[in-house]
C-alpha cells in the first residue's frame, strides 16, 4: 500500500493546522456530479455501494489538499490512470503523448468525461474558514505565462493544460498548471502570481491499497522516529503481529526501506510481513506523520483479521486525537462499522453513506442516535 | 450476529417486540396477508433510534410506500401516540394526527396503539377479551381471588399466563402462543388489529401485488 504525501519533497511545505474540515462540497468529478458532505467529524467512515463515490471523494480530498499544486495532475491518488505512463515508458518504442494524458488521466477526473465541465472542491474548515480547488481543461497553443519560480517570463508552446485555482484566507488564491510541453516531457508550475513557497494549508496522506514506494514508507518513518514517536508506532503494530520487537529504515538492501524484528534471526522487510502489517504499519505511521492533518485510507478493514479490527479503530482513534489528525474512510464491510462504533462510541465515529443515482449524488450522515439504533437492531447501512 | 436483511418489501410494520412480531405474523398469515416485511424495534425506549435508522437504510425512499407502528398503550393510550409521534417527527417521516389514521407521504404512515380504541392496556388485554366467557377464565378468577389480587402488577399478562398454564403444550409467551393457533383470531376483540393490518397491507400500490391478500 502506497502512502501518498503532498508533502513530497518537491511538494510546497504543508503547514500543521488545528481544527478540522467541517463540510465539503464536490462537483463535477468523477462520478461525483454535485455532492454535499456536512456534519463531518474527527473520524468520518464512509459507506455506499461500488461506484457510489467512496474512492472519489478521498481523490477529491487529496485534490483539495494539494490546495493547487499541480503535479497531482500527473500522480496517484488524483490522476488515477497514472500508471499507464509507467507502463509507455517501459514499453519500447512508446512515448507519452499528450493524447496519453488527456484520454487517460485527465478526462476521466471530469464527471462524464466531459472536459468542458469544471471540477469543483470547496470545504469549509474550521480554523480556516472557507477553501476551494477549481480545475479546468484548456487547449492552449503559443500562450505567454509568466512562470514565477523560474523569476520571468516565457512563451511555451502548450497543449492540453489542466488549470488550478485554488482560494483560501491564508493563501490567497493560488494558480498552476500541469501539462505537457514541446518534448513531451510533464510539467507543473505555478502561474500569475503564484509562488510555490506558500505553505498548504494542512499536511494529507492518502493510504491506498498499491504498493508504491518503499522510499516514500521509510522517509515517512524516519521522520516519525525523528519526532520520537517509533514506539508508538511498533506499540500499535503489535497488535498485528505481538512477535513485532523493533522496526526500523535502512538501506541494507541498497534502497531504503523499513524492516521489522519479528524475532527471526534476520529483519524482514515491511513488504513480506503481510499485507496486513503493511498497511497497518503505512496507516500509523501516516497518522503520526500527518500531524494536524487529514489521512485518508480506502477499503479500511482490508488485510486485517475480524479479530485485530476493533483494535486497529482503538488505535486509530488515539492517534487522531493525540495528532489532531481528522480521518476519512470507506468500507464495504459491516462488521467494520461495527468494530468501529465498538471502539469509538457514537460520539467518535460519524458515519456516512454514499448513495449513486440517476437524481444524483447523496449523502446520508448518521446521527449518533441512528447509528446507534441501526446497529443494535441490525438495520443495513451499507 | 447474522448481516442485516435490508428493506425488502414495500410495507414495512414496525412492533414492539418478539411477542407482538409473532402474534401479528400469525395474524396475516390467518388473513392471507403477504407482502408486508416485519421488524422489531424491541421496546418503547428503542424506536426513536429503531425509525431514525430505518429512515436512514439504503432502500427506505425507493422502496417503501406504507409503514405501521403498533405498540402498547401501557397506563395512557394518549402519551403513547404522541410518543411515537415524536419519534416519527425525529426521523423525518409523516405524522398522523390520530391513531390508526393514514398520514399521508412517502411513505404513508400509520400507528395502532394497543389495544385500541384509546384504551389503557396492552396485546394482552385483546387476548384477555377474546377468552373472556370460556370457563377457564371464570377459574382464572377464583384463582386471582385466593392469591392476593393486588399483588399482581400485570392483570391482563397474568391472566394470559394463566390461561396458557392450562392449554396443552403451554408456552408462556404470548406470540409464540400465536404461533401454536392457541387464540381465536377471529374474535371481534382483534377487529382493530385486523382494520389495521388490512389496511396497511391492501395500500401499497407497488405491481406484482405485494402488499395484498394472496388468493
Amino acid at each position: 500500500m502506497a502512502v501518498t504525501e503532498v508533502t513530497a519533497p518537491d511538494a510546497p511545505v504543508a503547514q500543521q493546522a488545528s481544527g478540522m474540515l467541517e463540510s465539503v462540497r464536490i462537483r463535477n468529478f468523477r462520478g461525483l456530479k454535485d455532492l454535499q458532505i456536512k456534519g463531518l467529524g474527527r473520524i468520518n467512515l464512509f459507506a455506499g455501494r461500488n461506484n457510489s463515490g467512496k474512492t472519489a471523494l478521498l481523490e477529491a480530498l487529496s485534490l483539495l489538499a494539494g490546495a493547487g499544486w499541480p503535479n497531482l495532475a500527473f500522480h496517484r491518488p488524483v490522476a488515477r490512470g497514472a500508471d499507464v505512463l509507467a507502463e509507455v515508458e517501459n514499453t519500447p518504442g512508446s512515448e507519452v503523448s499528450a493524447v496519453t494524458i488527456r484520454e487517460s488521466l485527465w478526462k476521466p477526473m471530469f464527471h462524464g468525461f466531459d472536459l468542458r465541465g469544471r471540477i469543483a472542491v470547496e470545504a469549509q474548515h474550521s480554523k480556516l474558514g472557507n477553501l476551494s480547488l477549481f480545475v479546468e481543461f484548456a487547449r492552449k497553443k503559443n500562450v505567454e505565462i509568466t512562470i514565477g519560480n523560474l523569476g520571468g517570463k516565457s512563451v511555451a508552446q502548450l497543449q492540453d493544460t489542466l488549470g488550478f485555482v485554488y482560494t483560501s484566507g491564508e493563501t490567497g488564491r493560488v494558480t498552476s498548471q500541469a501539462f505537457l510541453d514541446d518534448k513531451s516531457q510533464p510539467q507543473a508550475v505555478y502561474t500569475g502570481d503564484s509562488d510555490a513557497d506558500f505553505n498548504l494549508p494542512f499536511p494529507s496522506a492518502h493510504v491506498s491499497t498499491r504498493g508504491l514506494g518503499h522510499l516514500q514508507d521509510a522517509r515517512s518513518l524516519g521522520e516519525v522516529r525523528r519526532r520520537k514517536q517509533g514506539d508508538r508506532v511498533l506499540g500499535a503494530l503489535r497488535i498485528i503481529d505481538p512477535r513485532l520487537e523493533s522496526i526500523e529504515e535502512n538501506t541494507s538492501s541498497g534502497v531504503p526501506m523499513i524492516w521489522g524484528d519479528i524475532g527471526f534471526d534476520e529483519l524482514v522487510p515491511l513488504s513480506a510481513m503481510g499485507e496486513g502489517m503493511a498497511r497497518a504499519a503505512r496507516l500509523f505511521i501516516a497518522l503520526i506523520h500527518i500531524k494536524g492533518g487529514i489521512v485518508m485510507v480506502d477499503e479500511i478493514e482490508n488485510g486485517f483479521h475480524h479479530s485485530v479490527v476493533p483494535k486497529v479503530w482503538e488505535a486509530i482513534d488515539e492517534m487522531s486525537q493525540e495528532f489532531g489528525v481528522q480521518v476519512f474512510a470507506t468500507t464495504h464491510s459491516y462488521e467494520c462499522v461495527e468494530s468501529a462504533y465498538e471502539a469509538l462510541g457514537e460520539k467518535g465515529l460519524v458515519l456516512h453513506r454514499l448513495e449513486s443515482k440517476e437524481a444524483g449524488n447523496r449523502c446520508v450522515t448518521y446521527t449518533s442516535e441512528a447509528l446507534r439504533g441501526a446497529l443494535r437492531h441490525n438495520l443495513e447501512v451499507r | 450476529m447474522p448481516r442485516p436483511d435490508g428493506i425488502t418489501l414495500p410495507v414495512q410494520l414496525v412492533v414492539e417486540g418478539n411477542d407482538q412480531r409473532n402474534f401479528l405474523g400469525k395474524f396475516m398469515e390467518r388473513m392471507s396477508l403477504t407482502g408486508v416485511q416485519i421488524q422489531n424495534f424491541g421496546g418503547v425506549t428503542e424506536l426513536r433510534a429503531f425509525l431514525a435508522a430505518l429512515a436512514n437504510e439504503p432502500e427506505f425512499d425507493d422502496v417503501v410506500e406504507r409503514l405501521g407502528i403498533v405498540r402498547d398503550a401501557e397506563t395512557n393510550a394518549e402519551g403513547a401516540f404522541e410518543s411515537v409521534q415524536h419519534s416519527l417527527r425525529n426521523a423525518g417521516l409523516p405524522i398522523p394526527e390520530r391513531p390508526e389514521e393514514f398520514a399521508k407521504g412517502q411513505p404513508a404512515v400509520s400507528v395502532l396503539i394497543l389495544p385500541g380504541g384509546g384504551r389503557a392496556g396492552m396485546l394482552e388485554t385483546l387476548v384477555c377479551e377474546s377468552f373472556a366467557g370460556d370457563p377457564v377464565d371464570d377459574c382464572i378468577d377464583e384463582f386471582f381471588e385466593c392469591i392476593d389480587k393486588g399483588s399482581i402488577r400485570n392483570p391482563d399478562k397474568a391472566r394470559v399466563f394463566a390461561y396458557l398454564t392450562t392449554t396443552s403444550g403451554p408456552h408462556h409467551s404470548v406470540g409464540v402462543a400465536a404461533q401454536q393457533g392457541q387464540w381465536d383470531l377471529d374474535h371481534p376483540a382483534f377487529d382493530a388489529v385486523r382494520r389495521f393490518l388490512d389496511e396497511l397491507a391492501s395500500g401499497a400500490q407497488t405491481a406484482g401485488t405485494l402488499g395484498a391478500r394472496s388468493k
